[in-house]
């Protein structure tokens, strides 16, 4: 059997999972029990630890998410009759120290996350459906639902850019249902809890535009929401933390160098540069309807990643529109898999093995700590002798792959109708 | 053909009036203005002692110093008091010493603004007709334009409009005109040179031998003697030669525009402008190829280095030019101006707010430019619009589009 007829073969009877209503809905519940017992088990990464932080005002910073994670911390403390976080909840290890009681602990902090998770997977699923079919529609949403990516980001890291892709996709939904104007609120909602999709503004108007007839209407809609979003996300955000919550790393704000990637003594922002040539790009195909929205918003992302240098979970953000493309057109996939592989090397690489406050990998191995095995100590003298080269080869590869990944997207606006790639029901 | 109705030129005269009254009303901003009135009285001090402006000294605003003179002089005939820092008057209230310098020192400003205004609609006019009154109205009325010279007192516009002057002739076929006023506007500032190259393919594209050696010989003659007078005063070849290279080190901003650096021993300026002349002589079908391709070599030079607000002069009468020929941009046109606005109101940060958005605003300003110059060379090249990235991408025969596109 040649390589090509068995990769067929494996591919169909993978296929099956999604062809079949039945098994599609049995895996999806058996990864939910899966992302929920790792939710419980897997130790507090250093994101999830600063915002519990926060939520119970041991370290500066609010916003809508740790209001949400307050919540849940108070939650846990009726239910445990608790009166505060025991001091070494961050230390416990996975499955040695970790008693129930903690680990309702991290499964309530992460539940949040794990919820908007699941939203997500519906509205990406409803996305997909009202753009092509049901069938593809359940490729979708189980690539992003099982992805490894996903968990990682969304159910162990537990930061709020889930929120803002929720927000993201639901924006895009609404635009597939004809509701542009509700659509520009919901993508400030996005804007008032994580910033990053003011990028996507310019696109949302530049592809949905040409298709509505009151178009002053919509523009007015989408400044007016977008400056909404902008005051409600600067309120929170520079009321805590003042500027240099708009400068520094935190899981909860989105630091202004890496949005706009304004590095110190720098004049002139490339990434702002490229995204400009982008939205042109953008404007262009939508003139001849040639774009969809989903694919408008997937190319602005990969842009703004090839270019800004963002931090690993922010690939959270491209993520539910390449699941889409996948769906949609198998012809990238090749390609999207290495992506992933890249990006998720690179994140080990970056993040010390995935390493977390107890000392041990989110992948369930001691890093740190007395008395480590062989494997612990090869894995750390690997990660300090060779992480920074690996880390430069990896993200050099990552961030041309994002950008040809980009370019063929758009390449296929101008060389094919958009019909072909990406049928488009939608206005 | 008249080049205006009767009716546009006494509108344009009434425009005119006005524009020269309120320039002479408000005192140049920039600390430039003040500059180059200390240069235009230490240059004419030189020259009514009898010697020669020395390159060593002024560096590489000895032309433009020269220039000057005129003007300043003209100021010094007048009978008011006359101090002898006279750009200190800038700083005075009201007087009429003042604002008689201000006017005599704006003059080839306002002048040069209304001759380019008048330059745009002769050249339009030659590859479109009904456009002139147009070309002339976008230009002279723009308040970014205004903006960057008259209210900022910047004089990049003198050897801007001799550029577009050498590109006029160019088109004429008057090559001995078109490679002095090219050869003049490079002593005064050294952006046209970037276009030498261009003007050069222009003239090999005749096929006339004559037309080639017309255009370098007026070009390099002016650039021989000038330098040699220089030559003289210093004494020997080679003590110019040491001269002329200290140039750059002694106004140090002159080295920015060899452009943002690539690697340690690349940088972008000479390497965009090396595929753009591969570009322009091997692909362009442009019928304005002489102003199209003088617009990206000065494109190409504010593109890959900082500018200063002002350089954008060097390359607004030729947007305008090609706005008018192909209007169906007006959005982006209108992006230039206001995003370098933006980007010069924040160039010089005064607070953190400021710092913040500089490059923000910057990368705006500088993606807009990118577009204009992909924009102008994928016109160029005369593909259709369907067509453009299937050619960039060698995919030409996969292309299937439905017949409405």
């Amino acid at each position: 059997m040649s390589l090509a007829s068995g990769w067929r073969v494996i591919s169909e009877r993978v296929s099956f999972v999604y062809r079949n209503r039945n098994a599609f809905l049995v895996l999806m519940i058996a990864a939910v029990v899966f992302k929920l017992s790792a939710a419980a088990l897997v130790p507090s990464s250093f994101e999830l630890q600063e915002i519990i932080l926060m939520a119970i005002g041991r370290l500066g910073g609010g916003g809508p998410w740790v209001a949400v994670e307050k919540g849940m911390v108070l939650l846990w403390m009726s239910l445990t009759s608790s009166t505060n976080i025991p001091i070494d909840w961050l230390k416990a290890v996975p499955l040695v120290r970790l008693n129930g009681g903690l680990s309702l602990l991290l499964a309530l902090t992460r539940l949040p996350a794990f919820l908007t998770d699941v939203a997500a997977t519906v509205v990406l699923y409803l996305v997909v459906r009202g753009s092509s079919s049901a069938e593809r529609a359940r490729l979708a949403a189980l690539s992003w639902f099982l992805n490894p990516y996903t968990i990682f980001a969304v159910e162990l890291l537990a930061v709020p850019d889930i929120l803002a892709a929720f927000f993201t996709l639901v924006a895009t939904l609404l635009v597939l249902y004809r509701k542009p104007v509700l659509s520009a609120a919901l993508l400030a909602a996005g804007i008032a809890v994580k910033l990053y999709p003011v990028l996507l503004v310019p696109v949302f108007l530049i592809v949905c535009l040409p298709k509505v007839r009151r178009k002053w209407l919509l523009t007015i809609a989408h400044v007016a929401f977008m400056s909404l979003g902008l005051i409600g996300y600067f309120s929170w955000a520079s009321g805590a933390l003042a500027i240099s919550a708009l400068t520094n790393y935190s899981p909860t704000v989105q630091p202004m160098t890496s949005i706009f990637n304004i590095l110190p003594g720098a004049r002139i922002s490339l990434v702002t540069v490229v995204l400009v040539v982008t939205y042109v790009a953008t404007y262009l195909a939508a003139r001849r309807r040639q774009s969809d929205l989903a694919i408008a918003v997937l190319v602005t992302f990969l842009v703004y990643f090839a270019f800004s240098d963002p931090y690993p979970q922010y690939f959270l953000w491209p993520l539910p529109f390449l699941m889409f493309d996948l769906a949609c057109s198998k012809r990238r996939g090749a390609l999207l898999t290495t992506l992933l592989g890249l990006q998720l090397t690179d994140w080990f690489f970056l993040s010390n093995g995935f390493l977390t406050p107890s000392g041990y990998s989110m992948l369930l191995f001691a890093l740190k700590g007395q008395n480590l095995l062989w494997y612990s100590l090869s894995i750390n003298m690997f990660l300090n002798r060779f992480g920074g080269f690996v880390v430069l080869i990896v993200s050099t590869l990552l961030y041309a792959l994002a950008l040809i990944y980009a370019l063929d997207l758009v390449r296929c606006w101008f060389v094919s109708s958009g019909s072909v790639d990406h049928p488009f029901r939608g206005m | 053909m008249t080049l205006f109705s009767k009716r546009s030129w006494i509108l344009i005269t009434i425009a005119f009036a006005i524009k020269t009254l309120v320039t002479t009303m408000i005192p140049g901003v920039s600390p430039d203005f003040t500059n180059w009135i200390q240069l235009a009285q230490d240059v004419s001090d030189q020259i009514q002692a009898g010697m020669i402006p020395q390159l060593g000294r002024f560096g590489a605003y000895t032309f433009m110093g020269v220039f000057l003179v005129p003007f300043f002089l003209a100021w010094s005939a007048f009978p008011i008091a006359h101090p002898a820092f006279a750009a200190g008057l800038l700083s005075q209230p009201f007087s009429i010493e003042k604002y008689s310098l201000i006017f005599m020192m704006k003059l080839p400003i306002i002048l040069c603004d209304f001759f380019t205004g008048l330059m745009i609609s002769m050249i339009s006019r030659k590859f479109n007709s009904g456009v002139a009154a147009k070309a002339f109205w976008i230009w002279y009325l723009n308040p970014y334009t205004t903006f960057l010279m008259e209210y900022y007192g910047t004089f990049d516009i003198v050897p801007t409009l001799i550029l577009l002057g050498a590109s006029y002739l160019g088109l004429q076929r008057k090559w001995v005109g078109s490679g002095f006023l090219l050869s003049i506007s490079s002593m005064l500032r050294f952006f046209p040179l970037f276009a030498f190259p261009f003007f050069a393919l222009y003239a090999l594209r005749q096929k006339s031998k004559r037309a080639t050696a017309d255009f370098l010989v007026s070009f390099f003659v002016p650039i021989v003697l000038i330098l040699a007078a220089q030559a003289v005063v210093i004494g020997s070849v080679t003590g110019l030669i040491g001269v002329m290279f200290d140039v750059p080190f002694r106004q140090p901003w002159l080295l920015t525009f060899i452009g943002f650096p690539l690697s340690s021993f690349v940088n972008l300026t000479l390497f965009l402008l090396a595929i753009q002349i591969y570009l322009v002589a091997r692909f362009w079908k442009s019928k304005a190829w002489l102003v199209d391709s003088a617009l990206v070599a000065t494109l190409i030079l504010l593109l890959s280095s900082y500018h200063e607000p002002y350089h954008f002069t060097w390359v607004l009468p030729l947007l305008t030019i090609y706005y008018v020929l192909n209007s169906d941009w007006a959005l982006l046109y209108a992006l230039v101006f206001v995003t370098s606005f933006l980007s010069t109101m924040t160039f010089w940060p005064t607070d953190l707010t400021t710092a913040y958005l500089q490059p923000l605003l910057g990368g705006l300003f500088y993606g807009v430019k990118s577009v204009y110059l992909l924009r102008v060379n994928l016109k160029s090249f005369g593909w259709k619009r369907e067509t453009i990235l299937a050619n960039l991408t060698g995919m030409r025969q996969s292309l299937r589009l439905p017949p409405d596109l």
